[in-house]
Formats: structure tokens, sequence, C-alpha cells
């Protein structure tokens, strides 16, 4: 036999069986149906609801969207599928969903205080204004605490203030060093941050090494150190959420303890930090949809939302990322006006940072 | 301890459902790892999904599953293909691919198994040590110490396999550049992104790993119309042995090259070391790790330094035994302080926290179990990883038989849809063909491509650890507060200027060689390409000049500070190589039969004969035939079609426009109809025009066509769908999803 034509007739053989198995890979592949679920009045049976988080795959509005969306989605009774868009430092998974079709298949997740303090420090990012969007519901994140090492003589945020030489406070910069910058100014301190650390985990890194005897960030990052007393909590921004360290944070002062207790003495200076206890007691973190999204379609997603954000089990489950509370949307524009009132402040005193 | 670790081990397999986690954990690691782009944190964001559905144990088992082999896997495309899935994977390219090239594909992927898997013994052994001494360790290293090391690291790196200090020293600057777009980690300002937010959060690093490395290979995938591997045995006789090396790739083989690894002890065992204390200090990364654990064993094996890069066991045992201890390292600062030191580091945490599990100071104590349950699974999947990789090892070596041109749309697609899914933006397969264009100039100039890379990984850490060692440490302070940091940036010295003294010596052998000759101009292969050359070298120095003058008179002078440096540093390397390149062109000779340099992902040298060390101690001694270049192979090829009155020696030029058109095509294509539309159209368009270069027969031709059709649509879809990925294409058309 000629080698080479029994070579061809191999080859043709694989080619037909090739095509065969083509054949066949594209007829299921065009019965194959995208799952639907549920049906009944909900505006989104038979479809599908994305869920955009601005994230990283396994960041905090991706991991929030994942925890809701089986909830959401019985519901609701349709699928829903949960996908990010992390670039540009979340604003262009914000703008994607600000600018999608309004019909109530594209659910956002809005990160206002980062926005505002972008808007504040004058960085150009989307075009988003507050009021352009409907806001669904909101969950309550970590407070945000100042905390000094145990060994230091700050046993109080007022030891800081009385301090005759400007106190190295560490920072990872952004909203926290803003934060940190604006209430000292509204006390007519200078603050003096290093806010050079990557992350809360360098962050702490730093500290506990002896970088500097006073920092501040999101109480999640300093849990264990505090448990372990190796951090002293000193003041936070909101009360302490239940938990374990509900009951050592219980006698930590918090803003609005402070501005009754050790009001600044200027007026300047009480109106900013009226500003800051109002910044920080918003709930920063929303979820929404577009402008002009049909009002039945707001409805049963603000009713879904709100079902599944008080459900015990989603709650468990957001409650081990540091995140509780549940916020309705119909509260979501007075929060967000209130926070952008702070935006003049952040620009006069982002140079401070 | 012992009982606790007893314990852990029967938490770990002492159950069915236990081991059919671990078993599904390594299987889905292994199999989405090899894909470029959806290496590690892609891989465990899916591993994520599936743990709010599981209970602790089948958590730790299932999550430490997917990452350790996907940790592994990923190495298989670098070695095989040299396209890297991920950065990590960049080093054990070095001499993986170059022993691929050699029909040693099989031999390599043992070698890189044997390695991995100690790798993962040595760093589990470190773990259950450092668990002891936890609430110290992550406090011993203070910003100075940091910058030390990473200058260290990055001297270490910029002096392998490049023939010029001044390339080196524009490399990573090119590097620190790339790394200063975005949002400075110090101040917040934005830095060159010129109004687009999608540069806000800087170039991702699996683009530019992909850009830089994946890009130029898949330029010279599509050149090859014959197989990738056509090499015959030389014996020692001088006869030659018919049998194709690669059709006889066998388990013996990767086997052998597995026990190969074993004899390399002294670098197993350092590199694990290196990869765990790496793991440990937060943002070194494994790219570093690797790279640095690769740079170590070169400048202390004198006697085979020249070697490295040409394809040897040692360069894959040092880049590879650092692999699985980093993960481990890493997991020191995890469970013992709570603090995460990357990202999947950081998705590890979150896996624990929605388990209830809160790591941190006081954990182990708390639960000895669980921790060295972790230590197990860990372990574990080391080895099941690598016993996977080993089975599998000959059958995936057979990759290297299939002629480039037809793998060529399948590892492209992939790329672009791999950047695609870690992104989750179009812009995202822009920057990789930019950045494949960078790549694609620096690899054939013999720019160091690790360097580059090296500076782009390592350029945060070093801003914020220099900002953060100035305001701790001011003045003079860092000298007597941090003596170590000083004398780690000594020994960096050193390595610099031994560099150069190397390069002086063989500068003047050259010029003692080319007198001989009768050739006047410098430089010699080096020379190559004497206009693009200089071009490459006007271009870089307008960008220093331009990029730090921008720099300096539109940022504040902290964040303006890293973008001014690095452009001092590619001013001074463009004016240090700029004389020399002008006499090259001035003193141009035209190349007569000489062949381009290799195309491995350094530029080395290759030996004329290398000896094969045979791994199971076989009787004959058995030599390979010099590698040929891809531009050898075109003018032997019966069919290159492409370089049929082609522009550039060989055609060169002509292979690399028309691969980067069909890189750019496909896309387009993507994003003008979505990914699954996009890729099909793509893999038939392909199919039809270009795969003719390596099928004669009509029916094949047809057959790839229908394959790559079928199989591109199928593979991206499940990706799609498995991911619940949005894409939102210009013109959206309904396609069957899956």
């Amino acid at each position: 036999m000629n080698p080479t034509s029994a070579r061809h007739r191999r080859g043709r053989h694989a080619a037909l069986a090739t095509l065969l198995a083509a054949a066949m890979a594209l007829t299921a592949c065009s019965t194959t149906k995208p799952a639907s679920a549920g049906a009944g009045k909900s505006y989104c049976a038979g479809r599908t609801v994305t869920f955009l988080a601005p994230d990283d795959p396994g960041g905090n509005s991706d991991l929030q969207m994942r925890v809701v969306a089986p909830t959401i989605s019985q519901i609701l009774g349709c699928t829903v599928h949960v996908t990010d868009s992390p670039q540009g430092d979340t604003v262009v998974g914000q703008d994607l969903v600000a600018h999608a079709k309004p019909d109530g298949l594209t659910v956002g997740y809005l990160q206002v205080s980062k926005d505002v303090y972008n808007e504040g420090i004058g960085k150009k990012t989307i075009d988003f204004k507050a009021d352009s969007v409907e806001y669904l519901a909101s969950t309550q994140g970590t407070p945000n605490v100042v905390i000094a090492a145990p060994g230091s003589p700050y046993k109080t945020f007022q030891d800081i203030i009385n301090s005759p030489t400007p106190v190295k406070i560490l920072s990872t910069g952004g909203s926290g060093a803003m934060t940190m910058t604006m209430l000292l100014a509204a006390y007519g301190k200078k603050a003096n941050l290093v806010s050079g650390y990557s992350s809360s985990a360098d962050l702490v890194q730093g500290f506990l090494r002896g970088d500097g005897p006073v920092t501040n960030s999101a109480l999640s990052a300093f849990s264990t150190i505090i448990t372990d007393g190796k951090a002293r909590p000193i003041l936070m921004d909101a009360a302490p959420p239940p938990g374990p360290l509900a009951d050592r944070l219980r006698n930590v002062q918090v803003y609005s303890d402070m501005l009754k207790q050790n009001p600044p003495t200027s007026a300047s200076g009480n109106q900013l930090m009226q500003t800051l206890v109002n910044y920080r007691a918003a709930p920063s973190d929303w979820y929404f949809v577009p402008a002009g999204t049909p009002k039945d379609a707001v409805d049963q997603l603000r009713n879904a939302f709100g079902k599944a954000l008080q459900d015990k089990g989603v709650q468990r489950k957001l409650a081990a990322l540091a995140v509780d509370g549940y916020v309705p949307g119909s509260l979501g524009l007075k929060y967000i006006k209130q926070m952008e009132a702070i935006v003049p402040d952040i620009q006069k005193y982002s140079s401070g940072s | 301890m012992w009982g606790n670790l007893l314990q852990g081990l029967e938490a770990t397999v002492g159950g069915w459902s236990a081991i059919v986690y671990l078993v599904s954990g390594v299987l889905l690691g292994v199999i989405v790892g090899v894909i470029p782009g959806l290496s590690g944190v892609v891989v465990i964001s899916i591993a994520l999904v599936f743990v709010y559905k599981l209970n602790l144990q089948a958590t730790l088992v299932f999550f430490l599953g997917v990452h350790a082999a996907g940790t592994y896997s990923a190495s298989i495309s670098s070695i095989l293909l040299n396209t890297p899935a991920h950065p990590e994977s960049v080093p054990v390219g070095i001499d993986g691919y170059p022993m691929s090239r050699r029909g040693e594909g099989a031999r390599a992927l043992g070698i890189s198994a044997a390695s991995t898997a100690v790798s993962g013994v040595v760093g589990g052994v470190l773990l259950v040590i450092a668990f002891h001494g936890v609430d110290t360790l992550g406090t011993l290293l203070h910003p100075p110490d940091m910058v030390a090391i990473i200058i260290l690291a990055i001297f270490l790196v910029a002096t392998l396999g490049v023939r010029r200090t001044s390339k080196a020293v524009i490399s990573i600057g090119l590097g620190f550049l790339l790394a200063s777009i975005g949002t400075s980690h110090v101040t917040g300002q934005s830095r060159f992104t010129f109004n687009s937010i999608y540069l806000l959060s800087g170039v991702s690093l699996a683009v530019v790993a992909i850009g830089t490395f994946a890009v130029p290979q898949m330029v010279d995938l599509f050149g090859v119309a014959s197989r990738t591997v056509k090499r015959r045995h030389l014996l020692a006789d001088g006869t030659s042995d018919p049998k194709d090396i690669v059709s006889g790739a066998s388990l013996r083989d990767t086997l052998g090259g597995a026990a190969e690894a074993l004899r390399h002890w002294v670098i197993l065992l350092r590199g694990a070391v290196i990869g765990f204390v790496g793991g440990i200090v937060p943002g070194v990364g494994g790219f570093a790790t690797n790279y640095i654990s690769y740079g170590v064993a070169k400048q202390l094996d004198r006697k085979r330094s020249h070697l490295y890069g040409t394809g040897i066991p040692e360069g894959i045992v040092a880049a590879e035994s650092s692999s699985l201890a980093k993960e481990e390292g890493s997991k020191v600062m995890t469970l013992g302080l709570g603090l995460p030191t990357g990202t999947a580091s950081a998705l590890f945490l979150v896996a624990l926290a929605i388990q209830g599990v809160q790591p941190g100071i006081g954990f182990i104590d708390r639960h000895p179990v669980q921790a060295y349950e972790i230590v197990w699974v860990l372990v574990l999947c080391t080895l099941l990883g690598t016993a996977v990789g080993v089975l599998a090892g000959p059958q995936l070596a057979r990759v290297t038989r299939v002629p480039g041109v037809l793998l060529f749309p399948f590892v492209i697609a992939f790329c672009l849809v791999g950047v695609y899914i870690a992104d989750v933006t179009y812009v995202a397969m822009g920057e990789i063909i930019v950045l494949g264009l960078v790549g694609i100039v620096l690899r054939r100039l013999g720019y160091s491509l690790g360097a580059y890379m090296m500076g782009v990984v390592m350029g945060p850490t070093l801003e914020q650890n220099v900002y953060l060692s100035h305001r701790l440490f001011p003045g003079w302070t860092v000298a007597t507060d941090r003596p170590v940091a000083v004398v780690i940036v000594a020994v960096a010295l050193v390595v610099l200027v031994l560099k150069v003294l190397e390069v002086r010596r063989a500068d003047r052998a050259e010029r003692a060689g080319n007198a001989r000759r009768g050739v006047l101009a410098r430089g010699g292969k080096e020379n190559r390409y004497p206009v693009l050359e200089l071009g490459t070298t006007i271009v870089l120095l307008v960008l220093g000049v331009g990029a730090g003058w921008y720099a300096a008179t539109h940022y504040d002078g902290v964040t303006a500070g890293l973008p001014v440096v690095c452009c001092l540093l590619i001013v001074a390397g463009t004016l240090w190589q700029l004389p020399r390149h002008v006499n090259a062109l001035r003193h141009r000779v035209e190349p007569t039969t000489e062949p381009d340099p290799p195309t491995a992902a350094m530029p080395v040298a290759q030996p004329p004969i290398t000896p094969l060390p045979t791994g199971g101690g076989a009787a004959t001694t058995v030599l390979v035939q010099a590698e040929p270049t891809i531009e050898d192979e075109e003018t032997t090829t019966a069919s290159p079609g492409i370089v049929r009155r082609a522009w550039g020696r060989h055609g060169q030029y002509t292979r690399e426009i028309a691969a980067v058109g069909w890189a750019v095509g496909c896309a387009l294509l993507c994003w003008l109809v979505g990914f699954r539309l996009g890729v099909g159209i793509f893999g038939l368009a392909y199919g039809l025009v270009a795969a003719g270069r390596a099928l004669t027969s009509r029916w094949r031709k047809v057959a790839f066509t229908v394959a790559s059709v079928v199989v591109l649509y199928v593979v991206v879809s499940l990706l799609f769908t498995a991911l619940g990925l949005y894409e939102d294409p210009l013109i959206f058309i309904p396609v069957p999803t899956f």
C-alpha cells in the first residue's frame, strides 16, 4: 500500500470525524438555552439581572453582591448573576451601570465616600451625579476607628489634640488620612501624617513594629490586635456593631460624643466637626439602578433588597465581611447630599495630607 | 504539636468528601491555571464562588487545592510555549522553554513538577516552625530593609541574560515608568492618566506579563509553519538517530526529570527558603521571589553560570523551588497576624471569614487543628498537583510537535480572553497589543525583559518604602538605625560593579576578535539591527526627557519622585549607549548569513552542541543538534508563504506585522461582536487564510478550521458563563450560550 495515500485517507477520516463532532457540538449548542428561574409577576421573569461590581473579583462590592445575589434571585424569581468591572478605581463599573439601559436588569454598586473624596481633591473621575440614579438599599460598613499604641501616652483623642508637638499618625492615605487631617484641623492642630502604607494590613504591620503611636482605619483591620491588647481604641466615627468586640468598644468615644463633650473652640471648627459627624455616619456603599428605570422594577428591587439584607443567613455572611445594617433606598438621596456637603471642606484641607 | 499535626492530617483526608474536594480543587486549578491570564487571583475568585456553599473543611481543602495546583500548572504553558499564564511563571520559562525547544519538554515538566513538590513540602515544614514565632516575624523588616531588598532583587534580575549594562538600566527605568501610571499610592494623585479613567488604577500586571512575554512569543509561533520542535538525535559517534525526541517522550522522561531535580537539592532548599521569606514580606510577590531565587542560583553557580538561560535543569529548579514555598510563607502573616500579603492571601482571608473563622494573633493557639490542616492541605495539594503534572507531562509535551502557526489562534484568543477576564474591559486588549509591540522590540534588541517586568511589579512597593523610609528615618539616621539595609545595598552595588566589569572584559575580547577579522563595528551580534537600535534609543531618550519634564512640572515633589527617577535612568542609559549605536550605524556591515538570536524569554547564546543528560542514567550518550532559529526554519520550510517577497531579512518584519495584524483583528472582532462570536469568526478566518501554511491537504485545512471554531467558541462560552461575565460589544448579536 502506498503510505502517502494511506496517510491521506487517514487524514480524510480524521477530517470527517472532526466535522461530525463539530456538527454535533453546534447542534447541542444551539439547543442549549439559558436557565430561567421563576415566573409570575416579577418584572424580570425569564430574564437575567446582572449585578455589576466595580471591584476586582473578591473585592468588597464583589463579595457583598455574591452574598445577597442568591436570596434576591429567589425573591424576584429570576436569574441573578454577578460580574466585575474593576477598572478606574471603581468609577468605570459605576459609570457602566449609571449609563446602562434603564430596564432594571443591571444593578450597580456605588462607593459614595470614595467619589466624594475624589471630587474633593479634584481628581478627574466620571461625570456622575449623585441624584441621577435610583437608590435601592445600602449596607452599613465597618466603622472607622483611631487606635493608639498601649505604651503611648494617648489614652483619648483629646491627648493627641493637647500634645505640644504634632503626633505622628500612620495612614494608608485617601479618605482615612483626610478624616484625620480634618479632625485635627477642627481643633486647630496640624497633622503629622505618614501616609505611605499600601494597605490596612501593611498599616497594621507598621503600627506593630512601632513606626508611629497612632493610626486609623476600618475596625475590621484592627479587630485582632484590639482583642489581643496590642492596640488601644480611642475614637470611632460611629457606634460599634454588635459582635465580639462590642463590649470592649462600648466606652470608646464616637465623633458625636466628642462634639458634645469637647466642642472645638472656633465656629468653623464646630462646623467642620459637624460635617465629619454627618459624613462618617452616612452609609457610603449603595446598590443602585440607572435613572429612568420603571417604578415597578425599582419597587420590586427595593423590596427584594430589603428582605435579603434583613435575612438572618445573609446578615451572618455579611457580618463575616465586617458589613452589617440595612438602610432603605428611599433614604439614599438624603445621605448622598449630606456627604456631598463635605466636598468644599475636603478641597480646603486636601493640601494638608 | 505532634497531636495537632496528626489531627490536622485526619481532618484533611479523614473522609471521602474531603478527598473529593481535594481532587476537584486540584483538577480545577491545573486545568484553569494553564490558560494565560486565568491564573492566580482569577482562579481563586472562581473557587470563592463555591466557598459560600461549602463547610469549613471543604472550603480549606477546595480553596487551597485550586490555589496550589494553579500555581504549579501556570508553569506548563511557560515551559512548553513560553507564554506565561501569569507573571510568577515567567522565570521558569527562561530555561524551561529552551529545553522544550530542544525536544525535552517532558523532562523539563518533570524537573518543574519535582521542584514544586519539594518547594511545597519544605515550605510546609517551615510554616510549622514559623507558627511558633509568628508574633515577631511580621515586624522584623522595616521600610529601609525593604528598599534595600528590592534594589538587590532588581540588580540581580537586571544583570541576568543582558549583554549591556545600559540596556539593563533602561529596562528598569521603563518598568518603573509603566508602574508609575495611575494613582500614586503615596499621595493619591493621578499620574500620566491624561484624564482617562481606565488608567486610574494603573496598568494591570497580567496585561503587562502577557504583552511582554506572550505576544512576542506568539509572533514567533506564527512564523513556524513546521513543527515547533523538529530535532533529531545525534549519537556520540556522530551518526544520527531517526527517532524524533518529542514523539519518544515518555513517562520515563518526565520521571527522569523529576529525579534529576532532586540531585540539585542545595538549589531546591535555598529556593524554598527564599520563597518562604519572600512570602512573609508584603508586596514582594511570586514574580520577584522566583526571579530572586533564579538570580541567586546563577550568581552562586560560578562553573555553570554562563549556561543559565540555555535550558539547563538548575535554572528550572531555581525558579520553581520558591513558587509554592512563597505561598506557604504568605500563610504565616495571613494566619498568624490576620494580615494578607497579597491579593491571593486577602481572598483566602475572606474565604475563612465567610466560614466564620477569623485568623489573627492567637489563631494558632485557638484553632491548632485547622492551622495544621492548612499545612497538610497545602502539602498534599502540591504533591497531587505534581503527580497530575508528571502523569500528563508526556502528553502535554506533545504540544511542541504542533506547528506554531496552528497553535497561534488558540494562544492569542486565550490571551485576549484572559486579560479581559482579569480586567473586564476591552481597553485591556488594546493595552496588550501596545505592550506586545514594545515587548517585541525590546526582546529583539536584547533589553532585559526581566528587569522591565521587575520594575513594573516592584515599582509601587519601592516608591512606598522609599517614602516611608524618608519619613520614619529622616536624614542619615537610616544608616545608623538600619545597618542591615546598608549592607544589602552594598551587596547590590557589588553585583552591579561585577556586571560592568564582565561587560568590559567581554568588550575587550570582542574588539580583539573583530580586529583579527578586520571588522570595524563594535558590538558584533548585538548590533544586528543598527537602524532599529538607534531609532529605539532616540525614541527612549525623547520619552525619558518628555515624561520626566512632564512629571516634574505637573506633579508635586512626592508624586513626581518615582517617574522623575525612572526617567533619569532611561535618559542616562540612552545617552550611555547612543554613541555606540551611532558608531555602529556609521560602520554598518551588511549581514550575510548570520542567523537571528534565539527567541527565548531572555536573549541567550546557545552552544552549538548541547549535551543531553539522560536523566535516568541511560547508557548511551545522546547529543542534540543545535537549535536552528525560526528564521532558519522559515528558509528551509517547504511552504513558508508569508516569507516570500517579504520585507526584512528572512521575512521577520513581514511575519511580525502579519502576526500582530491577526492579533489586532481578533481583538477588534471581540470588541465589535463580543467574545463568543468574535473568537469564532477569528478561528474561521484564520483557518481558511493562514492554516494553509502548515496544512497542505484541503480536508485537513477544513477540519482544522471547523475544530478551531468549535473549540474557541465552546471554551470561551463556557468560561464566560461559569464566571458570569458581563460584556458590552459595539454590535450585540444574540448567540447560543452554555
